[in-house]
C-alpha cells in the first residue's frame, strides 16, 4: 500500500493577474505547493512564471482566482503579511539589503521577534551556525558578498521563521555552476525537511533533477503538469514542447 | 584671530542647525522618494509651536523644544496619511509629479496660513539661558551654545537610532529596498509615516533652537529649505551622515566666506551663493556627493 500524498499547503486556483489594466499576464493559472516536494514551474521567457510567484506572494494582487495557505484564504494580502502565514519568497535578485552588514540583514530577518532581543540573537546564532560563511563575513556589507553567498544569506534569513512554503524564482541566475549545484542541494534539502517548494527556473536540466512535480507554462496558462516521471526524465521532449508552446518551431 | 574664531564658532552652530533640517529632508527622500518642498514650512511651524508653548503654557524654552518636536512628529504623520498615501497606490499615475505638486501646495498653504494666524511681524521667543560667555577674545551668546550643544545631542541620538536600534536599521532597509523589506515582514507603509514624522520633528528642533537667535517669521523656512537641498546633494543623496557633515561644512563655508569677502558691505548678500559655490566645486570633484553610496552590484 502506497502512503497517501501529503495535502497541498498552498493552493492557487484560476489566477488572473497583470501589470496593466486589461492586459492579463496570468490567464487562469492553478498550482499547488506540497510539503516535502519541490514543484518546478518551467517555461520559456515571458510566459508569466515570475509573475505567478509575485501574485502568490501579494506583490501583484490577482484580478481573479484565489490563493489559500493552510486552508485559509490569503488572496489580496500584502507581501509583509504573507510571512505570518508561513510563506517566504526568494526573488530572482537576492532580496538582501546591500549596504547593511550581514549581521543586520540577519537580524532584520527576525523582524517578527523584534521585541524579544534574546530570541533574535538566538535565531541569528542558529543561522550563522548553519551557514558558517555568514559568520566569517558577519561585519561585511551584504552587497559585497558573492552571488552564492547572497543566496545563502537570503535563505538563512528566510529560515528564521520556520516557514512552510518557499516560493523561489531563478535561484541560480548568473551564479557559477559549482555554487549553483550547492544551491540546488539546499533547495532539495528544504523539501527533505518537509517544506513545500515552488521553484521557477530556466535551468531545466538542474531543476528537473530536484523536481518532484513539474508545471509547464505557456503564455499565462499551465500547458501541462505532472510528476517528474510523467515527463520520463526526457529533457529534450520538454524543451521541444516549450519551443512548440512559444511558437519558435 | 579672534574674529576668525568667532566666525568658525558661529559657522559650526549654523551648520548644526542646517544639518538637523537636511537630515530630515534626506530621511523623507530616502523612504518616500519625494523631495518635500514643505520641509522649510514644517521648520517654521516647529518654531512657532515652541514659541506659543512657552508663551501660553509657561513651559521653559528647552521643554517647549521637545514638546514642539513631539507635536510636529504627530503633525508630520497626519500630513503624510492625509496627503501622501496616493503615492503608494497603484491607481496613481505620475507619482513623482504628485509628490512634487502636493508638497509644493502644502508649502504655500502652511506659509500663508502662518501669515494669517501668526501675523507678518517677527517674533522672538525668550532665551534658553540669557547672557554671553567670554573665552579669551571670543564672545558667544548662551543661546548659540545651547543651540549647538542640543543640536549635537539630537544628531548623536539620531545616529544611535539609525545604527543601533532595530527600527532605525529597518528604516535604512526600507530606504534600500521596499520589496526586500516586505519580504522579511516589514510593513514599508508604516515607515513612510515614521520618516515624515521624524523629518518634521528634526525640522521643529532646528527652528526652536535658532528662534531665540534669529526670531520667527512666516517666511523663515524658504531659505533653509533651499540650503537643505544643497546639503543633501553635497552630502550624497540618501546619506544621513553625509547630510550632517555637509550641513556643518556649509555653515562654516558661509561664515568664513562672508567674513573674508573683500567687500564687507556686500558679503551678506552673497552668503547663499557661497553655499552653491561649495556645492558646485564638490560635485565637480565628487559627483556622488561626499558620502554618496557607490553602486554595489547586486549579483
Amino acid at each position: 500500500m502506497t502512503p497517501a500524498a501529503p495535502a497541498p499547503w498552498l493552493v492557487a486556483r484560476d489566477l488572473v493577474a497583470g501589470y496593466l489594466p486589461g492586459i492579463s499576464i496570468l490567464r487562469g493559472v492553478s498550482v499547488e505547493a506540497v510539503p516535502g516536494q519541490v514543484r518546478c514551474v518551467l517555461g520559456p521567457n515571458g510566459t508569466g512564471k515570475s509573475t505567478l510567484l509575485k501574485a502568490l506572494f501579494g506583490f501583484l494582487p490577482p484580478w481573479e482566482g484565489e490563493v489559500e495557505v493552510g486552508g485559509r484564504r490569503v488572496t489580496g494580502l500584502l507581501p509583509h503579511e504573507m510571512r505570518l502565514h508561513g510563506v517566504v519568497y526568494l526573488p530572482q535578485r537576492p532580496s538582501i539589503f546591500p549596504y547593511l552588514s550581514v549581521e543586520v540583514n540577519l537580524r532584520l530577518g527576525a523582524w517578527q521577534y523584534r521585541g524579544h532581543r534574546g530570541r533574535v540573537e538566538e535565531l541569528v546564532g542558529r543561522a550563522v551556525e548553519r551557514f558558517p560563511i555568514l559568520a566569517e563575513k558577519r561585519r561585511q556589507p551584504a552587497g559585497t558578498l558573492s552571488g552564492g553567498q547572497q543566496r545563502q544569506l537570503e535563505l538563512a534569513r528566510s529560515l528564521m521563521h520556520d516557514p512552510t512554503v518557499f516560493l523561489i524564482d531563478e535561484p541560480t541566475a548568473g551564479i557559477e555552476p559549482r555554487v549553483a549545484a550547492q544551491i540546488y542541494g539546499l533547495i532539495k534539502d528544504l523539501a527533505a525537511h518537509g517544506k513545500a517548494v515552488l521553484l521557477v527556473d530556466q535551468n531545466i536540466k538542474r531543476a528537473l533533477e530536484i523536481a518532484d512535480y513539474v508545471y509547464v507554462m505557456r503564455t499565462g496558462t499551465v500547458l501541462s503538469e505532472g510528476s517528474r516521471e510523467t515527463f520520463g526524465g526526457d529533457t529534450e521532449a520538454l524543451v521541444a514542447r516549450w519551443l512548440y508552446a512559444s511558437g519558435s518551431t | 584671530m579672534d574674529y576668525l574664531l568667532i566666525q568658525v564658532t558661529n559657522g559650526a552652530i549654523i551648520g548644526i542647525i542646517y544639518a538637523l533640517i537636511a537630515v530630515g529632508v534626506t530621511i523623507i527622500f530616502s523612504i518616500l522618494k519625494i523631495v518635500n518642498f514643505a520641509h522649510g514650512d514644517l521648520y517654521m511651524l516647529g518654531g512657532y509651536t515652541a514659541y506659543y508653548i512657552v508663551t501660553f503654557l509657561g513651559v521653559p524654552p528647552l521643554g517647549a523644544l521637545f514638546l514642539s518636536m513631539a507635536g510636529l512628529f504627530l503633525f508630520g504623520i497626519v500630513l503624510e496619511r492625509l496627503f501622501l498615501t496616493p503615492l503608494y497606490s497603484d491607481r496613481t499615475e505620475r507619482k513623482d509629479e504628485y509628490g512634487l505638486i502636493v508638497t509644493f501646495g502644502l508649502a504655500f498653504f502652511l506659509r500663508n496660513t502662518a501669515l494669517i494666524v501668526f501675523g507678518p511681524f517677527p517674533l522672538r521667543p525668550p532665551s534658553f539661558v540669557p547672557g554671553v560667555v567670554h573665552v579669551g577674545g571670543l564672545a558667544v551668546t548662551n543661546d548659540r551654545i545651547v543651540a549647538g550643544a542640543v543640536g549635537v545631542l539630537l544628531i548623536l541620538a539620531l545616529l544611535y537610532f539609525m545604527h543601533r536600534t532595530i527600527w532605525g536599521q529597518a528604516l535604512d532597509a526600507v530606504s534600500q529596498s521596499r520589496d526586500s523589506a516586505a519580504i522579511v515582514g516589514i510593513n514599508p507603509r508604516r515607515f513612510n509615516s515614521l520618516a515624515f514624522g521624524v523629518g518634521a520633528a528634526l525640522a521643529a528642533a532646528a527652528s526652536a533652537l535658532i528662534a531665540p537667535i534669529y526670531s520667527l517669521s512666516p517666511g523663515m523656512g524658504v531659505l533653509p529649505n533651499i540650503q537643505a537641498y544643497v546639503i543633501v546633494i553635497l552630502g550624497g543623496m540618501g546619506s544621513v551622515l553625509g547630510s550632517i557633515v555637509a550641513g556643518i561644512l556649509l555653515g562654516e563655508a558661509e561664515g568664513l566666506f562672508t567674513a573674508f569677502f573683500p567687500d564687507p558691505t556686500r558679503a551678506l548678500a552673497y552668503t547663499n551663493a557661497f553655499g552653491v559655490l561649495v556645492l558646485m566645486i564638490a560635485l565637480i570633484l565628487r559627483p556622488t556627493g561626499l558620502f554618496g553610496r557607490r553602486h554595489v552590484r547586486m549579483e
